[in-house]
């Protein structure tokens, strides 16, 4: 039987292949299904791109722009209206809101009370006291450093949600030590949920990890069989095969991939010249292309395969294992999800204004070359 | 178009109205779709609206001939709206929208400086600046100044410390006069003479438009005028004091009167009343102005038999003499020397 729970905040979001709308609630402990319809749109519509997006949002909502945080983005999977999930602070207290951009670029408010819901509760689920450790690099801890020991741990609880064939995967710290986990949910929600605990090997932490939760992932299938695929900060990528994920087990990912320092952001599956491609956004690094094909019969490592001690990004064996390739991508895409075959929708941050901006990135690289000024710009060549 | 006669606008005022924006009167069209270039709610301020703005979400409801709009979350107080009702002819009218707050926080003030007397001696060692609200911290060299009668200001007075000397919650500074320029003989002394000489008069001054510390209030100014008087070169004698005994079995309060100005925050706490069986008689001690004098009125009435005055060693007077010792010790005289 599914919960009734109002929304408290709108975090993580990701479709069914239907139009259900899954929003991860990190105050409430629960994840909201609301059925979203959706018609598919003409064939003529303009690629959005909208500039100072978090200055329009803040507008709709009625605050300044400082007063917007957002948190996910995800496209419906039949109407290609774009969902934004944002933070409204205003009057010493925050609301949750689902932004929606319709494809003629007009934004509304997702009237979330007017939708069917179910919610689902996550046991096991982190208090709202416990807060990061105060942990600096070099000379010490900045105060930038030390405004971390505010961070509620909570707010990795729900980091990314992927549908996959009728269930919801849901990843994120549980409460029990910390612990990397992994939540199993079947959908329509009947109250079944299962919660495994992920340990990986981190090469370049030369380390086993459990509290670190995934930050990205997609499900795909690898060596035979639908796998999970997981990007961690700093930013090992391992597999887990879903028949792994039984409620109460402690598993070990196969780690075989370590790009180096830096946080992954997204992973977005799409297709390049019929393959199967992921494209894995970072808040530091170039985004990387990596060919699913190419994580078939990836040899997975552990402490075993390297001598001792860190690898940082300069280490000859940097970055590790079927990696793909960077590639040039213009600005911080804080948010990216795959629009179409065609395209990419991304909410960044420009690299000279720093405004926030929805925009849309072809499937093709290089895909963003408006602020480039190249031999090829000039009348003439 | 249909006309749209002359409609009437209510918008709320405070945030205890409700949050509902009523155009009132005139025909409003039946077609929903239109119901937002009728009327329509926009962040900012009535200069800075422009028609690609994208109006505040909400609802909107038919009353008879009135059209309601109902913010998705309400209006926040202190944001600047503009609210847009469309005229004849297509033309827009524009109104403001501003929620008053329920409490607005109180001016920032100067609420008292101590020493409060009129004349401190020459050699007084700090001042304290409250002030009605937290201020805004690393600016209180630039605000705080020390005047001769004249006007002339004398702007190595007091100290600079890369930390200000402020209260935790940072309503109270700590003013203190470079002990270099008090003690007799060494360098600053010399160079610069000591701040205060006794008989001049002084003003200090607190200059207007000190930010307060969440920006919404600007000091207004303050001055004082401050005489000096004779320097304090010896230790507090608290036999040179001076009380009543109050009647045993009232309430009556008892004041005792000290020997010289006394430092007010080192008073807090330094003085307590005991009964002859050792138990600590409970009250509420206050210290008049001038800090001078310290009375005390006794929650229970007096007991019978002696009252004991414990008086801390660590009280120190308006010049940084302690019960223990002296701030500053005469030019050619030895190593500090303690009284008790």
């Amino acid at each position: 039987m599914a919960d009734v729970v109002d929304m408290a905040f709108a975090g993580a979001l990701t479709f069914s292949d239907e139009g259900v709308l899954f929003v991860g609630d990190n105050h409430k402990g629960a994840i909201h299904g609301f059925e979203t319809p959706g018609a598919a749109p003409s064939a003529s519509t303009v690629p959005v791109s909208i500039r100072n997006i978090d200055a329009r949002i803040a507008e709709l909502l009625g605050v300044g722009l400082g007063a917007v945080e957002i948190n996910d983005m995800a496209v419906h999977p039949v109407s290609k209206e774009i969902y934004i999930s944002v933070t409204r602070i205003g009057g010493f207290a925050s609301q949750p809101a689902i932004v929606r951009v319709a494809v003629d670029q007009h934004l509304s408010l997702v009237d979330t009370s007017s939708l069917a819901v179910q919610s689902q509760v996550l046991t096991e689920f982190p208090d709202g006291e416990t807060t990061f450790q105060i942990r600096g690099s070099g000379g010490g801890p900045l105060p930038r450093d030390i405004a971390k020991g505010a961070v509620a741990i909570r707010s990795l609880a729900i980091m990314d949600l992927e549908y996959h064939d009728g269930d919801l995967f849901v990843a994120g710290v549980a409460y029990d030590s910390f612990r990397s986990s992994l939540r199993r949910i079947s959908y329509p929600f009947d109250g079944a949920q299962s919660v495994t605990a992920v340990e990986m090997y981190h090469i370049t932490h030369d380390q086993y990890e459990s509290r670190a939760p995934i930050r990205a992932m997609s499900v795909q299938q690898i060596d035979g069989q639908p796998q999970l695929v997981a990007a961690y900060t700093c930013s090992p990528l391992v597999l887990v095969p879903l028949d792994e994920l039984v409620d109460g087990a402690q598993i070990s990912a196969r780690t075989i991939i370590d790009m180096g320092n830096g946080q992954p952001l997204d992973m977005v599956p799409f297709e390049m010249d019929g393959e199967p491609m992921l494209f894995v956004t970072n808040n530091s690094r170039s985004p990387q292309v990596i060919p699913v094909n190419g994580l078939s019969g990836a040899t997975a490592v552990t402490h075993e395969d390297f001598e001792r001690g860190p690898k940082l990004d300069l280490h000859p064996v940097m970055p590790f294992g079927p990696t793909g390739k960077p590639v040039m991508f213009e600005g911080v895409p804080l948010h990216m999800a795959r629009l179409d075959d065609e395209y990419f929708v991304s909410l960044t941050r420009d690299a000279y204004t720093g405004d926030l901006n929805l925009d849309v990135n072809p499937t093709a690289f290089p895909n963003r070359i408006h602020n480039l000024f190249a031999e090829m710009d000039f009348p003439g060549a | 178009m249909p006309d749209l006669g002359n409609p009437r606008l209510v918008v709320p005022e405070t945030v205890d109205d409700p949050p509902v924006v009523r155009l009132i009167g005139g025909s409003v069209s039946p077609d929903p779709v239109a119901e937002d270039d009728h009327l329509a709610v926009f962040v900012g301020s009535a200069d800075s609206y422009h028609a690609r703005r994208t109006p505040v979400a909400g609802r909107y409801e038919r009353w008879g001939t009135e059209l309601r709009f109902v913010p998705a979350f309400g209006f926040v107080a202190g944001q600047d709206y503009v609210v847009r009702v469309r005229g004849a002819a297509g033309s827009h009218r524009l109104t403001a929208l501003r929620l008053r707050s329920e409490v607005s926080a109180p001016p920032a003030v100067v609420t008292a400086v101590y020493p409060s007397g009129d004349v401190v001696p020459e050699n007084v060692l700090r001042f304290y600046v409250h002030f009605s609200v937290p201020m805004t911290p690393h600016l209180a060299s630039q605000f705080v100044t020390l005047r001769t009668a004249s006007g002339v200001a004398d702007h190595a007075t007091f100290m600079r410390f890369k930390q200000e000397l402020w209260s935790a919650d940072r309503t109270r500074l700590t003013v203190l006069v470079d002990p270099g320029r008090i003690k007799r003989g060494v360098a600053t002394n010399l160079d610069l003479g000591p701040a205060f000489t006794e008989g001049d008069q002084y003003v200090l001054a607190v200059d207007g438009g000190w930010p307060s510390a969440d920006g919404s209030s600007q000091l207004q100014a303050f001055s004082t005028r401050i005489r000096a008087g004779a320097p304090l070169r010896e230790q507090p004698d608290v036999r040179r004091w001076r009380w009543w005994p109050p009647r045993p079995g009232t309430r009556t309060m008892l004041e005792i009167s000290f020997d010289r100005p006394f430092d007010r925050h080192s008073l807090n706490g330094a003085i307590h009343m005991t009964a002859s069986d050792g138990t600590v008689i409970a009250g509420t001690p206050t210290v008049p102005s001038s800090e001078t004098s310290w009375s005390f009125t006794p929650d229970e009435p007096w007991p019978a038999g002696e009252v004991y005055v414990s008086v801390s060693d660590a009280l120190e007077d308006v010049a940084g003499n302690s019960l223990r010792e002296l701030l500053d010790q005469p030019p050619g005289s030895s190593t500090s020397s303690t009284a008790r």
